[in-house]
């Protein structure tokens, strides 16, 4: 039991210190509502960059997003094969052996042999120019390739670059680019021959070499990855320079754009001027702004407003409103609260200056010559709803026509707008909303706006006191089992007695949780467990005989297989909470009690319960008995002692443990979503122990009273073990345990009944030897 | 004779007040330092002032534990690059490993920490060897790593794995967060020889209304807990440095580092709104960071006094008894500027 217990409790725990404040304070993507999806904006190569998580200098992935492989389209294009798969491609390119490459290369059986298996090998099969210009120079690539990626391998440092053999490439590269009539050919053994020079420091020929065979040719990859290099060299001189050409390599290599924004770094004011004004138009300054809005700690909205006066048409600007708008759902619409709070919060309007980015949006909405004009209208309205316009955000939205692209964000906008203008909520309105939400596809098929709706409508309906309807948007009406509340329970039979189902929520609520009339059944159970557990058994029987015939005769809690007559049987040791009772070695206490030996239901031990109280106090000679029989199946169904789960201990962990409220003070959940992880299990230790305090007082045999005292003293053990998720038997520092055991040793020593505890009980044995 | 008893008495006497003076002086405790820099090339005026304080122990950061997502690989990341230095005693250097949670989320567990294990002693076995021994004494190795649920079990195993490839290292110990104190029934208990409690970074630093949260003794009240029943001996490293927390309309933005008050109050793009809060007048950089207008900035250090309060709480919490080692956290141009020597010895003395 106690293993159990510390296991769960762990659990607990460890999910309590997920929340400590200041282990992380960035915006978590994680338990939020979205209701723009990141693919709005129209340039895909930019998809990395709405969630790009700037400043992490180990680097940031997404393969999801990352664009195509320019290298390899390059080459496709190269070689006019619109059918060559980029697989066959990258197959050679990057993943062929050099020595395997070179036996391709150099004999054309070798290269005949293989021609099917990839496309690349039937067209050089069908050329020989082609095989060897290509051929020959991916084998020097390859070369290349090995010296570039050395130390890159962290752990071996006896894998340095080898200056020497970087300068017999140069020169190797140098003299293929000039001898080679290909001019793409020729151009990429400069490519590589500048990377040598590079990475051998000879920053000189890096220049040369751009100059001579780049700065005035065509503007193609491989242009651009020869300015990247060159940028690498400007940044080592200092020189602002290199910020343009990063911005350039930015702008036109999506599968660059990464690298070079980690690279594009200023210290002051003064090198950002100098960089800008290499710029030759408002394009190149608008890269500018956009890298710089991309990084860590940048005022997105800021840089927008420049933007938007510099190319109000720039796919960039999609990008930062999609990239501001999905931190701030993260805020604005979080999917875990704990307190019910208008939607979206006020603290987004001061956070992320909404007002500023709704005049941004508005600006560019009303540029009648902007191509992607339903676009601003629809951010026009967001930036509107997070300002809580709802009236404007709702007309915006309204306009964007059925035919756009943004129709359907508009849709799901407009109904997150009506959701969160609303102040409070009647059944009419509930009815009109929910029957919308349920009728029109992309409504019904968005999960997130399910369930803001949920939140929505539990909000308003708790706020109004109308509380079953408040739960019953967010819960099945068996979830209450693992947490009795008789207020709850007496609004929910009100509500499923009487409400006509004639309304769509209604009709939603009734089919879907409460399985209709029948759930009155399961209210009944529920408040005649709640009265059990309070040992108010007059009230817990009537509720119990509430219950239909056939939910009587069929539910599985009603007859819970733990009710047996085993409930009645006791032992000096614990018994394994995971054991059968009745298999191990116990006083079964019911073979002397004809009329506890059976199987019960709930009504039936209820009954028997009270029974057994009305005998004890109707026939005094075995008052006793019956006094500590009470206790001993009080202990058995409760935390403290077997645990046996006869009625709601627990909805989850088997049935065996469960994850007591610390404390006995019933608090329901300040909001009614939360109903699905609160879990509170009354019981009350001072039940059983009254029970072994009257089978003490009404015998006069010491053996009854030390086995009652004995009990007592296992209860005043353990009491407060199901509250206290760090103590074990080690901490019990309970003084009326000890008073228990320091009265067994003085006044019942000589019982047949003390032998036993002190041939069965490890505790008592170490008591009397302190 | 009785001039030559009057002589030999008074040498007697002042050669007693020596060595009590000096007996005095060698019970002084000393603090110890960690140098968290990726470069480690102390100035002459470090130098002296690590001298006066009579440092016996530096705290290096060797190389942080990352994950490479590209490449799908653990690596170190910004190995020190040591040049040598001279005190005038031998030093004991520590050297310190920071492992990230996402590396040991990572890794596979037995296989994968294996090898990891066997890297990282490589590793440092070959970075040691670039240390003159003469000079500097290493046999403790600390390992720095705030373990969650999800990496527990993974990082304990590291450490045992590491100790089994690294016999020579005497001493194995971990950096343990407060809460890992108070719930260390929970949190687990790393298989060291000992722990360095960090007795930092317990506020809030989020929070715009926060005062500082590198030392928030109200929040360190409620963690000290479990300090005499945990299981491992513990030392405690303190913070003697200085950040700037960048705020925007009251929400963190991000912290920079290397910025002091007195950086701030002489730069003219600042003007300052609180005690320890500026606000940008422009648009600039600030230490690579593009601050924009009207962001706020909150300086946070720590006073000598609250050092001294937290030296006395860690004390309650420990008992009389305990004695532990001071760490302070960490060695730069700051400490040098901002702390006198003398004062920070008189704080452990």
């Amino acid at each position: 039991m106690q293993i159990m217990k510390k296991i769960l409790l762990f659990t607990i725990a460890l999910f309590c210190f997920a929340s400590i404040a200041y282990t992380c304070w960035y915006d978590g993507d994680e338990g939020t509502y979205k209701f723009v999806k990141q693919e709005i904006i129209s340039d895909p190569t930019l998809l990395l960059f709405v969630d790009y998580d700037a400043g992490l200098w180990f680097g940031y992935s997404n393969e999801a997003k990352e664009p195509e492989d320019a290298n390899l389209i390059a080459w496709k294009n190269y070689l006019k094969a619109a059918d060559l798969s980029e697989a066959d491609l990258a197959a050679v390119i990057y993943e062929m052996p050099e020595n395997q490459l070179a036996l391709l290369v150099s004999d054309k059986k070798n290269l005949a042999a293989v021609a099917n298996d990839n496309e690349l090998f039937k067209i050089w099969s069908g050329n020989k120019r082609l095989t060897k210009s290509m051929g020959n120079y991916l084998l020097y690539a390859k070369s290349c390739e090995v010296e570039a990626n050395k130390n890159v391998d962290y752990w071996d440092k006896t894998n340095a670059r080898d200056e020497k053999n970087l300068n017999k490439l140069l020169e190797q590269g140098l003299l293929a680019a000039k001898g080679e009539k290909d001019n793409f050919i020729k151009r990429r053994y400069a490519l590589q021959a500048l990377r040598m020079a590079f990475y051998a420091n000879d920053y000189k020929n890096v220049f040369l070499i751009f100059d001579q065979y780049f700065a005035n040719g065509e503007k193609d990859y491989t242009y651009y990855r020869a300015l990247e290099q060159k940028a690498g060299v400007l940044t080592v001189q200092g020189e602002p320079e290199a910020a343009y050409c990063y911005a350039a390599v930015f702008a036109n290599c999506p599968d660059r754009r990464n690298i070079c924004l980690n690279s594009f770094q200023f210290t002051n004011s003064e090198d950002w001027e100098r960089s800008i004004r290499l710029c030759k138009n408002d394009e190149e300054k608008t890269v500018f702004h956009t890298m710089r809005a991309l990084q860590a700690g940048a005022n997105i909205v800021e840089e927008m407003e420049a933007i938007a006066l510099l190319t109000p048409a720039s796919p960039y600007l999609e990008l930062l409103f999609a990239r501001h708008i999905t931190h701030i759902q993260s805020y604005a619409f979080p999917a875990y609260i704990s307190e019910y709070k208008a939607y979206p919060s006020e603290d987004i309007e001061t956070y992320y200056e909404i007002d500023r980015l709704k005049n941004v949006c508005n600006l560019l909405r009303l540029n009648s010559n902007l191509p992607n004009h339903d676009f601003w209208q629809m951010a026009a309205a967001y930036a509107e709803l997070l300002n809580r316009n709802h009236a404007e955000s709702m007309k915006l939205l309204s306009k964007v026509p059925q035919a756009s692209p943004y129709y359907k964000e508009a849709k799901l906008l407009r109904f997150v707008a009506q959701l969160c203008a609303l102040d409070n909520i009647d059944i009419s309105t509930a009815d009109g909303l929910w029957g919308e939400l349920q009728a029109d596809d992309d409504l019904r098929e968005h999960g997130d706006l399910q369930s803001f709706a949920k939140d929505v409508f539990a909000m308003h309906f708790e706020k109004q006191q109308d509380l079953a309807r408040a739960f019953l948007v967010q819960n099945e009406l068996t979830r209450l089992q693992s947490m009795l509340d008789l207020e709850l329970l007496n609004k929910l039979e009100e509500y499923i007695d009487k409400t006509a189902s004639s309304g769509p929520f209604d009709k939603y609520l009734l089919s879907n949780r409460t399985n209709g009339r029948a759930g009155l059944d399961e209210v009944y159970q529920m408040r005649g467990v709640y009265y059990l557990q309070h040992n108010q058994l007059d009230k817990a029987i009537e509720e119990f005989e509430k219950c239909s015939v056939a939910f009587q005769k069929n539910d599985n809690y009603f007859n819970s297989a733990y009710l047996d007559k085993s409930i009645w049987s006791a032992s000096i040791f614990q018994p394994y909470f995971d054991d059968e009772i009745e298999g191990q070695p116990v006083d079964r206490l019911y073979e002397k009690h004809e009329f506890l030996n059976k199987g019960y239901n709930l009504l039936t031990y209820t009954q028997t319960l009270k029974n057994l109280e009305q005998r004890a106090k109707t026939t005094p000679a075995k008052a006793a008995e019956y006094y500590y029989l009470l206790g001993i199946a009080w202990y058995n169904t409760s935390p403290y002692g077997w645990n046996r789960p006869a009625y709601y201990f627990a909805g989850d962990n088997s049935g065996y443990s469960t994850w007591w409220e610390n404390g006995t003070k019933y608090e329901r959940p300040a909001v009614m979503k939360n109903f699905a992880w609160a879990s509170y299990n009354y019981y009350d230790a001072t039940i059983a122990l009254n029970y072994f305090d009257m089978a003490m007082k009404a015998s006069n045999d010491p053996e009854m009273k030390a086995k009652a005292l004995y009990m007592k003293a296992k209860v005043e053990k353990t009491k407060s073990f199901p509250y206290d998720y760090w103590s074990g038997p080690e901490d019990v520092d309970n003084n009326d345990y000890w008073d228990c055991l320091k009265q067994l040793k003085t006044e019942f020593s000589n019982t047949q009944y003390y032998k036993e505890i002190l041939r069965e009980c490890y505790d008592f044995r170490a008591y009397l030897n302190q | 004779m009785c001039i030559n008893n009057c002589k030999s008495v008074f040498w007697l006497f002042f050669l007693a007040l020596i060595c009590i003076s000096c007996r005095q002086d060698s019970k002084k405790k000393s603090p110890s330092f960690y140098h968290w820099k990726s470069k480690m090339d102390l100035n002459s005026a470090t130098i002296t002032y690590i001298d006066s304080l009579d440092l016996k122990k530096l705290y290096v950061r060797f190389f942080d534990l990352h994950w490479d997502n590209k490449k799908q690989m653990a690596y170190p990341l910004a190995p020190i690059q040591w040049k040598a230095f001279d005190f005038k005693q031998r030093l004991e250097i520590i050297p310190t490993i920071y492992i990230t949670n996402i590396t040991l989320q990572q890794t596979q567990l037995d296989r994968g920490i294996d090898s990891l294990a066997k890297k990282v002693a490589t590793k440092l076995q070959e970075m040691l060897e670039e240390i003159d021994t003469v000079r500097f004494l290493v046999q403790e190795l600390q390992l720095d790593c705030d373990w969650s649920e999800s990496t527990e079990v993974k990082y304990f195993k590291f450490l045992e794995r590491l100790k089994r490839e690294l016999p020579n290292i005497k001493t194995f110990s971990a950096t343990i967060r407060l809460h890992q104190v108070k719930y260390y029934t929970t949190t687990g208990v790393p298989p060291v020889d000992k722990g360095v409690l960090m007795f930092y970074n317990m506020g809030n630093v989020a929070n715009a209304y926060e005062q500082n949260s590198i030392l928030n003794l109200k929040t360190a009240k409620k963690y000290l807990k479990n300090f005499k029943a945990y299981p491992l001996e513990l030392d405690v490293a303190l913070p003697l440095f200085a950040w700037g927390v960048q705020f925007r309309q009251k929400r963190i933005i991000q912290l920079i580092n290397d910025v002091s008050y007195v950086d701030l109050e002489k730069n003219a793009n600042f003007t300052k709104i609180d005690k320890d809060r500026f606000k940008a007048l422009n648009s600039d950089y600030l230490n690579g960071i593009y601050i924009y207008k009207n962001d706020e900035i909150r300086i946070e250090s720590v006073t000598i006094k609250d050092l001294k309060e937290a030296l006395k709480m860690l004390r309650q919490a420990f008992g009389p008894k305990k004695k532990f080692e001071v760490i302070f956290y960490h060695l730069d141009n700051y400490i040098i500027e901002n702390y006198n020597a003398n004062t920070l010895q008189d704080l452990l003395n």
